[in-house]
């Protein structure tokens, strides 16, 4: 709070200092958010109103119609505006202010209910202590309206602005009374003329709506209304013409009227504000009961979300617990493959041995039975010799010894002869 | 760990036959496979080249067409006996040496494992006779070598029988090796003590079984050819008929060693025809009394030699086809007694031995002192006593105190150095006489069993050294599992 206040308080001095010469953009930019981030946390009571009338240089009625357009109750802080310390203390400065922010409204297409309040003020703020209009009214008017007023933004109906005609009318006798005087400066801008232009044909759309209407109530006994001010299109079809009114007479009747509008107004804002209360309060109904149901849904949301919390809580565990499990058995399992491995080694090493083993015991087998023809052989290669000698009986008896030596060796070789 | 096969070999290069035996160990299982010939018998150590062709006939096929492939062969039936032969013989264009024939004795036994039971002999312990010299070693580790089998240790043959049999042996410390085979007889002398076994002599004889049957076979012819009434030299015969009586004089041999009568028959003996005779024990017994004799003689000397007279011996081991000879075991029965053992299967023992100390192998260390004598006739101990052989190296350095422009080693330490002429046992070397020059001197065993010292100065180039060889290394066999004393390694 304090670096806003800071802020502001330098800029509005270096302004001061450097003889009050247009501030820079930055200058402008930093005072915008000054003015507009302290007003959010303090509101505008106070201090707030205070720089924004000190510092109006810098961005003018800008930072408080953005404060008014995010307000949640504009109409409040308009109230607030109206019945600020400062608002017309310096009425140059408050008129500058008023104008400033109708046009920005006027731009910003704003809603009747917040145009009304600166239309009924406009009247007042033009003039001084006295009473009298201000001196720099006109300056004020083309500076801070007509140039600032966009020429292709549609002016919002004056017929549907909700105020007494003669308030309306009141206010459009201001306002030609100053576009008048502004028609005849040569040095206008283009702009600014067609915004006067664009201004006669809104106040004409008005009248042709409503019709004519005595804007001034405290007209003098006997003067025609014609000759007073009659706010009518005819008069502003075919130019313009001054009516000095009395002051005091206009005063008390524009007093009353803005006790009448006052009145009007509240008893409106009353009726509106009592429908909105019904419905902000249906509404608040509603809501709570959504509250309710939420914070219902919500509790058992959480009683859920604890439930599911402890569930995978406890999931995790066990996923830890089957995590830990997976790799005890992993390892058994590697030892087991590594033992397979192993294994499936050692069968092949004792299926060859069990080869080699198997091939010399069949080939014993076989031993046995060379054994007995190794020893027949002889017999054999004996016998073959003599297979074509003429028997002889040495032969025949050799024969028969061979014969004996041959069933000996085959019974000695395992066979059963006898 | 997974249990895996071990196969450990032993071959037994016999003279006449080879036996190669193998262990095929598994969860410390031994299983024992005897690779022999279609009979169940040791392959024969025999080799036969075409003089034409050049193809090569080994083992059982060169032995069963001796008779025929002694005319279209060179045959050689037993190259160990020849196997320090620098003889180089031109056979159908190639030259053989020694190396080369036992080659394919080894050749024939690596395809005969092969065969059996489909393994691979790369590597095997060889049981060698007591004696066996280191230049016929390396050239049998050559020939081994060549047919792709690495021979990882020597064993003598009679200490391989004696671990084959040390079950029943091993409460005897004196123990003589009587093997009597068909090529030679080979008698020694284990002292077994402490699970050390040393060869304390060794002798024989190249008369054996086929020598016997050979002088039977004469004896027959001569009585047929004297009642036939044709008077026909037995080597004038047909060789096949010289043959079919040789083999009918060994089976009357054998049949003898049971029965007092044998009958001998050959249907068809050349010019004599049909022949017959049948023959008494006491005819035999007269017969081979001679080698019988022999056999008897030997094995004394064998006793005497070790110095331990025959009282002392405790077992006589009796391994060879001809220790089966009835005259001889009458004789040797009436002699030494009890002493007598007669293992199972005699013709596989030599080779199971090897096979199992390849499976648990054992180490031989030196049982004597090799040394050096000094200037002052002290005696500088080189090797000593209970030293592992395997692998034994040693170095040191000498100093000459004299002024010889020489260094001479007189080697010695052990009776057979001490006894020998001095030029067999004296090393020289040149030298400068510098007072900082050195002489070392460098010793080693070879896989040979060969003590090997070579010198040379410091001084001088390596190319002038001086090497002395020491080829009767005696040593004693630890069997596994014994401790020994320490000796320096």
């Amino acid at each position: 709070m304090n670096e806003y206040i800071a802020s502001m308080e330098t800029l509005i001095r270096r302004k001061k200092e450097n003889n009050k010469k247009e501030p820079t953009l930055a200058e402008k930019s930093e005072f915008m958010t000054s003015w507009t981030c302290f007003v959010e946390e303090n509101g505008y009571a106070g201090r707030a109103e205070e720089f924004l009338y000190n510092g109006f240089g810098f961005c003018g009625a800008e930072p408080f119609y953005l404060f008014l357009k995010q307000a949640s109750d504009q109409n409040d802080i308009l109230k607030q505006m109206f019945s600020g310390k400062n608002y017309g203390k310096d009425s140059n400065v408050t008129f500058r202010l008023i104008t400033h922010l109708f046009a920005l409204m006027l731009n910003d297409e704003a809603p009747s209910n917040i145009l009304a309040p600166v239309i009924k003020h406009f009247p007042s703020a033009c003039r001084n202590k006295e009473g009298k209009r201000l001196g720099t009214a006109v300056k004020t008017m083309e500076k801070y309206f007509l140039y600032v007023l966009s020429p292709t933004v549609v002016l919002h109906p004056l017929a549907e602005i909700n105020l007494k005609p003669e308030m309306i009318n009141n206010f459009m006798s201001v306002l030609s009374s100053l576009t008048g005087e502004l028609k005849q400066i040569d040095s206008l801008r283009k702009s600014a003329v067609t915004n006067i232009d664009r201004i006669e044909k809104w106040a004409g759309q008005y009248f042709e709506t409503v019709g004519r209407v005595d804007a001034y109530s405290g007209s003098k006994p006997g003067e025609s209304h014609k000759d007073l001010c009659p706010a009518s299109e005819e008069h502003f079809a075919h130019g313009q013409r001054n009516c000095d009114l009395s002051n005091s007479e206009m005063k008390t009747s524009s007093h009353i009227d803005s006790l009448q509008e006052i009145l009007m107004h509240a008893q409106s804002l009353a009726t509106g504000l009592l429908k909105e209360n019904k419905e902000q309060k249906k509404r608040i109904t509603e809501l709570e009961t959504r509250d309710s149901n939420n914070s219902l849904k919500l509790e058992e949301a959480s009683k859920k979300l604890e439930i599911l919390e402890t569930t995978v809580s406890g999931l995790n565990k066990e996923k830890n617990e089957l995590e830990k499990q997976r790799l005890s058995l992993q390892n058994i399992l590697d030892a087991k493959e590594k033992l397979l491995e192993e294994k499936e080694k050692e069968i092949v090493e004792r299926i060859k041995m069990s080869e080699a083993l198997s091939r010399d015991r069949s080939r014993q087998a076989d031993e046995r039975l060379q054994r007995i023809a190794s020893k027949i052989r002889i017999e054999y290669r004996d016998f073959m010799d003599a297979l074509d000698v003429p028997m002889t009986v040495d032969l025949g008896e050799n024969m028969r010894l061979q014969l004996l030596s041959i069933f000996e060796i085959l019974e000695k070789g395992g066979m059963k002869i006898e | 760990m997974a249990a895996e096969l071990h196969c450990y070999f032993g071959i037994d290069f016999g003279t006449t036959n080879s036996a190669t035996v193998g262990y095929l160990v598994m969860d410390q299982n031994p299983e024992c496979v005897k690779y022999g010939v279609d009979e169940g018998r040791p392959i024969p150590s025999a080799v036969a080249i075409d003089k034409q062709t050049g193809e090569i006939f080994t083992g059982r096929e060169a032995w069963d067409k001796k008779m025929e492939l002694s005319e279209t062969c060179e045959y050689i039936s037993s190259v160990k006996t020849v196997l320090d032969s620098e003889q180089i013989k031109e056979i159908a264009g190639k030259k053989w040496s020694v190396i080369d024939i036992a080659t394919e004795v080894f050749r024939c036994l690596k395809n005969n494992v092969m065969d059996r039971t489909g393994m691979l002999l790369e590597d095997a312990t060889v049981a060698i006779p007591v004696g066996f010299s280191s230049g016929k070693r390396a050239r049998l580790r050559q020939a081994a070598k060549n047919a792709g089998i690495n021979i990882r240790s020597f064993i003598s043959e009679p200490t391989a029988a004696f671990f084959a049999n040390y079950n029943e042996l091993k409460s005897s410390s004196l123990v003589a090796v009587f093997d009597w085979g068909g090529g030679t007889l080979d008698v020694s002398v284990l002292q077994h003590m402490n699970g050390m076994v040393t060869e304390l002599s060794a002798t024989g004889r190249n008369i054996a079984g086929d020598d016997i049957d050979q002088k039977i076979a004469q004896r027959i012819h001569a009585k047929i050819a004297r009642k036939k009434g044709k008077e026909i030299s037995f080597f004038d015969m047909p060789s096949s008929a010289q043959d079919m009586m040789r083999v009918r004089a060994e089976r009357a041999k054998r049949l003898l060693a049971d029965d007092d009568t044998a009958a001998i028959y050959i249907n068809h003996y050349g010019p004599y025809g049909a022949c017959r005779e049948t023959l008494e024990y006491d005819w035999f017994a007269d017969i081979v009394a001679p080698e019988v004799e022999m056999a008897m003689e030997c094995l004394e000397e064998a006793i005497h030699q070790s110095g331990v007279g025959i009282t002392n011996i405790d077992r006589i081991v009796m391994v060879g086809g001809s220790s089966n000879l009835r005259p001889l075991l009458d004789k040797m029965e009436e002699k030494y007694g009890d002493k007598l053992y007669f293992p199972e299967e005699t013709m596989w023992n030599v080779g199971q031995g090897a096979a199992m100390l390849a499976m648990t192998p054992g180490e031989y260390y030196s049982s004597q002192s090799i040394g050096v004598v000094l200037s002052d006739q002290s005696y500088y101990e080189l090797l000593s006593p209970n030293t592992p052989v395997k692998g034994w190296r040693a170095s040191c350095n000498f100093g000459i105190v004299d002024s010889s422009r020489e260094a001479r080693f007189i080697f010695g330490g052990s009776p057979d150095i001490d006894s020998s002429p001095d030029r067999y046992k004296t090393l020289t070397v040149p030298a400068y006489r510098f007072l900082q020059e050195q002489i070392t001197l460098e010793t080693s065993i070879d896989t040979n069993m060969v003590f090997t010292a070579v010198a040379c100065s410091n001084m001088r180039p390596k190319e002038l050294h001086g090497l002395w060889e020491y080829t009767q290394l005696k040593c004693y066999y630890k069997l596994p599992g014994k401790q020994v004393p320490d000796g320096k390694r």
